[in-house]
């Protein structure tokens, strides 16, 4: 059940960023360097917010602490 | 994973939220792509066909008309050239129109008369349609001819269908990674409530020592918390009833054992004398009264408990309660020989409750002074403030050990259990005292001191009218 509970979101991640850099570099130039490059760079602007949570959750949670 | 579980719920809804906002913002870009492109294009051929229009300056040189056929198999666009009868004398690749056959009058008269043509036209032998502009050509102000330059519509289509295609493969990369997301905060969010089922689960089966392991500061940090507590009450209700049945037994059973013993000795004549006979009989007397007593006691309390005590509340005065309280308890102190000081007042406010249970109440504390009080004296005292009247019920006697006031109020607490045949007690007047004075709105308080003395506080609000 555990095990399952992580591989799941998982998979549908790497199929959610595989399908996101395909459409954004592998139909114009099959290239595996562009293909990681995309990839890459889609994990960056996925990160982003991710980044901003984190930060936020951190400031709030410091305040609290305090 | 259940098909109604939380974590189903949340992704079906994050599901559809992801698609009410992707399908129309991926419509809206698929328009603004092809609106794009379509629109690109036309200005291209536009553009090129005014180029290639103001270039030509004779259609007599077959040389320059080859040229520019060359010239539109370099790009993509396909060109036609018709002379001023609308004869076509060059084509770059159009097999429906091929040289020296005439095209449209209607479009040549349109030409001669100097305005641009757009329409779509379609190629039999190609099976192919194309966006075709076609202008005038003027030499030296006198209309020679006219060129239309064609794009393949279908192209452009298959160039749309590409960008299409990218973005719905973006889309469901979007989709699949919401999905995978929610998974993730749902399990979240689920988790603590499945260990808060599994815990109140545990519980209900009556092991109340589990404890919910959440400890959030949210809502479900707050029920965490309260299960918790439900918990501890419940422990706290489930151990005392067990005590309170240990106790109604063994209290029952004292008597009991005393009424069989006396009853038999008698049954057996195992008396001496006639004066030890009617001893026996006057223990058996009393130890019936007793335990009469004690379940009278009993039930009133657990009518209180239920809060099914019918109570007469009216507005009463306590120094008339007071006197007629003292009035029957000053003959059991005189027998023990101590003082009973009543420091009566003369005016009072009046309490809003029910008479007789007040009385009750007083009783119940001048009684346990007098039981409890060796030599000395028992003192009453009232006094008032603003709000409340206060009376002051106070003893010499033997006083209660400080670790023992916290459960004085308690059913059946007793300071020493081997008061209770010393002094005749069940244990239960300061129970049954405490719920009659949370009846009527009162409070009590008790201190003491071994050795010294005793003293229970009690405060009632004062009756303010119908408007209180
Ligand atoms: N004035 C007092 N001085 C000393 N101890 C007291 C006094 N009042 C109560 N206690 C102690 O508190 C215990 C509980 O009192 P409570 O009135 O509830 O029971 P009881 O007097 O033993 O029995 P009951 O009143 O039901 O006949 C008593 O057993 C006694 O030990
Ligand atoms: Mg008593």
């Amino acid at each position: 059940m555990k095990k399952f509970e992580i591989i799941v979101p998982v998979l549908l991640i790497m199929a959610g960023l595989l399908c996101l850099t395909m459409s954004g570099s592998f139909m114009f130039r099959p290239e595996l360097r562009v293909y990681m490059k995309t990839f890459v760079q889609i994990c960056l602007w996925m990160g982003v917010p991710i980044l901003l949570a984190g930060i936020f959750y951190l400031l709030l949670y410091k305040k609290r602490g305090e | 994973m259940k098909w109604n579980s939380i974590v189903v719920k949340l992704g079906a809804s994050i599901l559809v939220i992801v698609l009410t906002i992707l399908l129309p913002l991926g419509f809206i870009i698929n328009e603004i792509f092809s609106g794009f492109y379509y629109s690109k294009m036309k200005d291209q051929i536009y553009d090129l066909s005014n180029r290639y229009a103001n270039s030509i300056t004779s259609l007599e040189d077959k040389n320059i008309l080859r040229m520019f056929e060359l010239l539109a198999d370099m790009i993509d666009q396909e060109i036609v050239i018709v002379d001023e009868q609308g004869i076509v004398v060059a084509n770059s690749g159009i097999p429906s129109l091929s040289k020296g056959e005439r095209i449209d009058a209607n479009d040549i008269s349109l030409l001669r008369r100097n305005s641009v043509i757009e329409k779509e036209y379609y190629d039999e032998i190609l099976d192919k349609r194309f966006l075709s502009v076609g202008r005038p050509i003027f030499a030296q102000n006198r209309f020679i001819g006219g060129i239309f330059v064609l794009a393949s519509i279908d192209e452009i289509h298959q160039s749309i269908h590409l960008i299409r295609n990218l973005i719905v493969w973006a889309g469901i990369g979007a989709i699949l990674l919401a999905l995978g997301f929610t998974f993730i905060v749902s399990r979240k969010l689920a988790n603590p409530l499945l260990e808060m089922e599994r815990a109140t689960r545990k519980m209900a089966e009556g092991d109340l020592n589990t404890k919910v392991l959440v400890e959030t500061k949210d809502e479900i940090g707050s029920l965490a918390k309260a299960i918790n507590d439900l918990a501890v009450e419940l422990y706290r209700y489930r151990s005392n009833q067990r005590e309170f049945f240990a106790n109604i037994s063994h209290e029952l059973r004292t008597p009991l054992t005393y009424l069989e013993g006396y009853a038999r000795a008698l049954k057996n004549q195992q008396y001496q004398t006639e004066d030890e006979k009617e001893m026996y009989i006057q223990i058996i007397e009393q130890e019936a009264n007793r335990m009469s007593k004690l379940v009278n006691d009993l039930f009133e309390l657990a009518k209180m408990e239920e809060g099914k005590l019918p109570l007469h509340l009216e507005e009463i005065d306590l120094i008339e309660v007071i006197e007629n309280a003292v009035l029957k308890t000053k003959v059991k102190a005189k027998e023990k020989g101590l003082q009973l000081y009543f420091h009566k007042i003369y005016q009072l406010p009046s309490i809003y409750a029910d008479g007789l249970r007040m009385e009750q109440i007083v009783i119940n504390l001048i009684e346990n002074a007098i039981r409890y009080t060796e030599k000395g004296f028992i003192k009453i005292e009232l006094s008032y403030d603003q709000d409340k009247v206060k009376i002051l019920i106070e003893d010499t006697g033997i006083g209660i050990p400080k670790e023992d006031l916290p459960f004085l109020f308690e059913r059946f607490y007793r300071v020493e259990k081997s008061r209770s045949r010393e002094f005749g007690g069940t244990g239960l007047g300061l129970a049954i005292v405490k719920q009659l004075v949370k009846l009527q709105n009162g409070t009590i308080h008790v201190s003491s001191e071994v050795g010294r003395g005793t003293s229970f506080e009690l405060t009632f609000p004062i009756y303010k009218g119908d408007a209180q």
